[in-house]
């Protein structure tokens, strides 16, 4: 292959070198010219001639002319949770937690005094990182120092969405605030204090609490800069799943993405997030090709390296259904992650399988006469499980540790696996730019995506497979949320549905449901988890006390 | 009822008391708390409530942090309850690690409520700790504000306690920041909650600055309000409003805010120029 640069002589190269894919000095050229909006006058390159995008390309990207506010840390108030750094879309907001000799330090080094306090203030001593590593030490000297932990924004990556903020929640560490020409410097500021910092140490990190996997700079392989929605919740879910994987594997192992938005967002030339290799075949044969790279990469003795394939719903329980059907029952070790959006959200909202009663989508819904699909949903997990040997597990990446885990076993797992995991798709649900986070646990809650492990290895009944762990009131029939002011609230499809635009025709000014159809759904909800209920062995006394009344 | 310190210090008594009152108060296990139950911790959704009542003993002091710290995060309603006991002072800092020290120690118990059932856990030093701490106890009323304390409302004293008015640059606007709450004539506390909430953010050191960064403020704000209401950004249908306890407020609710912060931002930036 030759490669095209301006000029002079053209070298030969070897296209496959993983060397040339990592040229970061022409990645940065091509970057920075497109930066500018002088893209245009690049000449064609190698990458170009072969559809390559170089990986993590769109760290270089910068979108802090477009957020207009940016959130703002109160560090007093921070545990240390890392719920905010886990569900950020963009990776524009991280942690840290380094001893504090070495943030003095790299304080000392900045100049600006008012940026230097900022900074300062951006640290704080939690329980989990300082104290409680400190009381360790009291006890055995050599047991590794209480560290600060400090959380930092990258304004260049932000869009202002505010999930931080949501998964921030009661604690109250977080919130929006204004940006401007004032404020934005020291942001930058502190940001760049972030990136002199070396790498949090292993054993500053609580290996219980997998949240801290993006404590670990080597495992945040999803760099952000991508072109996806505000607050995307398809983003987040990328960024958990790859740092779980890079946790275990490093970045040895590979994707194979079906069509889709994660291929559009995450492949606009030249911005590509990802630092891990993949590839973009069609919307419908993703499995399929991953087969054929499973294929090659055994045969060549890389029986061990992972390789998934990511995808939207459109491509999963639709037009790759057949060949996501194959790849399980040939048994062959791939994995495979479902962006479940229940919609065709790159193509402009189109119906697919995963769509809900009742949801307003393209192509299911029509005038006066009928408010949204009619048709059920295509519950994909319940239909994977029974394929042969086939590890399944439903979750949302806000549960963190259930859907970590599910990660996790699924790359042990020798065999196929598939994740589906619910995701929020802003103008398609018609949820603000914070939503996701919400959303994805109300979703849970109402029983309009339950949570479900389902382990072959486990047992020889599905009963014995099937865990039902993480739903709320699992043994009852909708879980009752009871609000600060002692409130009780029944938590029921409807109830779920009210929250999101795509489900607005079935609802009047005050929020009261007014149509049969919003009701049907609500029962196709509810005998969906009374089947999960039955699969997983748990009894469900809501329909006993009522069969006991009726004799 | 909290009575108020007449001799211009802290008055500890009443200070513990309201203490133990307001982390004794009930508090039903929210959802973000329930979530960290069953996904962090594993336990059965029917489980909860034996799992409160007999395991958060056995929990290390940073994974109550994490917990309970969401139950246990005073807002500005509960913090200004305080203002009252510490008069025109506050407490040292040893004073606030003893009473934080003698609360703990006092093995003070919170119903938790959960599926209608009340269970009654004893509050965790840490989290004694961490709430009494984010009550600002020990911060002092910036001394050039001393001048006016008599004629302060209690809320603008609690906000005048804020980490903020801490910093040398926002005590050295502090007295004509006041000075130009005053002239206008408006709702002082509203006034004070956002130039508090703007010496936290952008940081001024003079007066000069104020008027600038307020300007810019009142700019990023305008340039904001013309795409909210040229109705540029797609935004949730505001008759179906949340009723599930989002940060998400209607474009109504965006618009009146950013109206309000350019009203303040224009007419303290005047009074400043």
């Amino acid at each position: 292959m030759v490669e095209s640069r301006a000029g002079g002589e053209s070298p030969r190269v070897d296209p496959y070198s993983v060397d040339r894919w990592f040229d970061f000095e022409r990645a940065n050229e091509v970057v920075e010219a497109y930066n500018v909006g002088g893209g245009s006058a690049l000449q064609a390159d190698a990458y170009v001639a072969r559809s390559i995008v170089p990986a993590g390309t769109g760290a270089e990207r910068d979108f802090s002319y477009i957020a207009p506010e940016l959130p703002e840390l109160n560090a007093e108030a921070c545990v240390g949770c890392m719920d905010c750094v886990t569900n950020c879309p963009d990776t524009a907001i991280l942690g840290k937690a380094v001893p504090e000799t070495i943030v003095e330090e790299q304080l000392a080094e900045i100049e600006d005094e008012d940026i230097r306090e900022f900074v300062g203030e951006q640290f704080v001593r939690t329980t989990k990182y300082f104290t409680s590593f400190e009381k360790k030490r009291a006890k055995n000297p050599d047991a590794p120092e209480g560290t600060t932990f400090g959380i930092f924004i990258d304004p260049t990556k932000c869009k202002g969405c505010a999930e931080c903020v949501s998964a921030c929640g009661d604690h109250d560490a977080l919130k929006m605030v204004k940006k401007t020409h004032d404020n934005l410097p020291r942001f930058l500021g502190a940001f760049e204090m972030y990136n002199s910092l070396p790498n949090t140490r292993p054993e500053h990190r609580i290996v219980k609490d997998k949240r801290d996997l993006m404590l670990n700079d080597d495992n945040l392989t999803y760099v952000g800069g991508a072109g996806s929605c505000m607050g995307c919740g398809e983003a987040s879910v990328l960024r958990q799943f790859m740092a779980a994987t890079c946790e275990v594997h490093g970045n040895n192992w590979g994707i194979v993405a079906a069509t889709g938005c994660n291929t559009v967002y995450g492949s606009t030339y030249p911005y590509n997030p990802f630092l891990i290799p993949w590839t973009n075949p069609l919307f419908e044969n993703a499995p399929a090709d991953a087969m054929g790279i499973r294929a090659a990469w055994d045969a060549a003795g890389h029986e061990n390296r992972p390789l998934w394939v990511v995808g939207g719903d459109g491509a999963m329980l639709d037009i790759g259904f057949q060949s996501l059907s194959r790849l399980l029952t040939s048994g062959m070790n791939i994995k495979v992650l479902v962006l479940d959006t229940q919609v065709y959200s790159n193509t402009g909202g189109q119906t697919s399988t995963a769509t809900y009663v009742g949801q307003d989508a393209k192509m299911s819904f029509h005038g006066k006469a009928i408010h949204g699909k009619v048709e059920g949903r295509k519950e994909l997990g319940i239909i994977c499980m029974m394929h042969p040997r086939t590890y399944v597990a439903q979750t949302i990446g806000p549960l963190a540790k259930h859907f970590y885990n599910a990660i996790e076993r699924a790359n042990e797992f020798d065999g196929p696996a598939v994740i589906n995991v619910f995701t929020t798709c802003q103008p398609e649900h018609g949820v603000a730019d914070d939503k996701a986070f919400d959303q994805a646990k109300l979703a849970v809650e109402s029983r309009a995506f339950p949570v479900f492990v389902y382990d072959p290895d486990k047992g020889d009944t599905i009963k014995e497979c099937m865990s039902l762990a993480g739903n709320p009131s699992a043994t009852r029939d909708w879980h009752t949320r009871i609000g600060k002011d002692g409130t009780k609230n029944v938590i029921d499809f409807i109830e779920w549905a009210k929250t999101e635009g795509r489900f607005r025709k079935h609802f009047d000014r005050e929020g009261n449901p007014v149509t049969e159809l919003i009701q049907l759904a609500n029962q196709e909800r509810l005998r969906n988890w009374w089947r999960l209920q039955e699969l997983a062995g748990v009894a469900n006394k809501d329909r006993e006390e009522k069969a006991a009344v009726a004799g | 009822m909290v009575s108020m310190s007449t001799s211009g210090k802290p008055d500890s008594v009443a200070i513990h008391a309201l203490a133990v009152e307001t982390i004794t108060a009930p508090r039903p296990v929210t959802t973000q708390v329930l979530d960290h139950i069953l996904a962090q911790h594993e336990v059965s959704s029917e489980k909860v409530n034996d799992w409160l009542d007999a395991e958060l003993s056995s929990l290390e002091p940073y994974e109550l942090d994490l917990l309970l710290s969401p139950l246990f995060t005073p807002d500005f309603p509960t913090r200004s309850r305080f203002e009252p006991c510490l008069g025109s002072g506050q407490l040292t800092s040893g004073e606030l690690t003893g009473l934080i020290e003698k609360l703990a120690d006092e093995s003070l118990e919170v119903p938790l409520l959960h599926e209608g059932v009340s269970v009654r856990t004893t509050v965790p030093h840490v989290v004694v700790d961490r709430f009494l701490r984010l009550l600002h106890l020990d911060a002092p009323l910036p001394e050039e504000a001393h001048a006016e304390l008599a004629t302060l409302p209690t809320d603008v004293r609690c906000l005048l306690r804020d980490r903020a008015w801490q910093r040398r640059g926002s005590r050295r606007v502090l007295p004509d920041l006041l000075e130009a709450v005053r002239r206008t004539g408006q709702d002082m506390t509203d006034y004070v909650r956002f130039i508090t909430d703007f010496v936290r953010t952008h940081r001024p050191n003079t007066r000069e600055e104020c008027a600038v960064f307020l300007g810019n403020l009142a700019e990023a704000c305008e340039q904001d309000l013309k795409s909210y209401e040229s109705g540029a950004r797609s935004f949730f249908n505001v008759e179906l409003k949340t009723t599930h306890a989002g940060k998400w407020k209607p474009r109504d609710e965006i618009i009146r805010e950013h109206r309000a912060t350019i009203e303040k931002a224009r007419a303290l930036s005047l009074l400043l120029d």
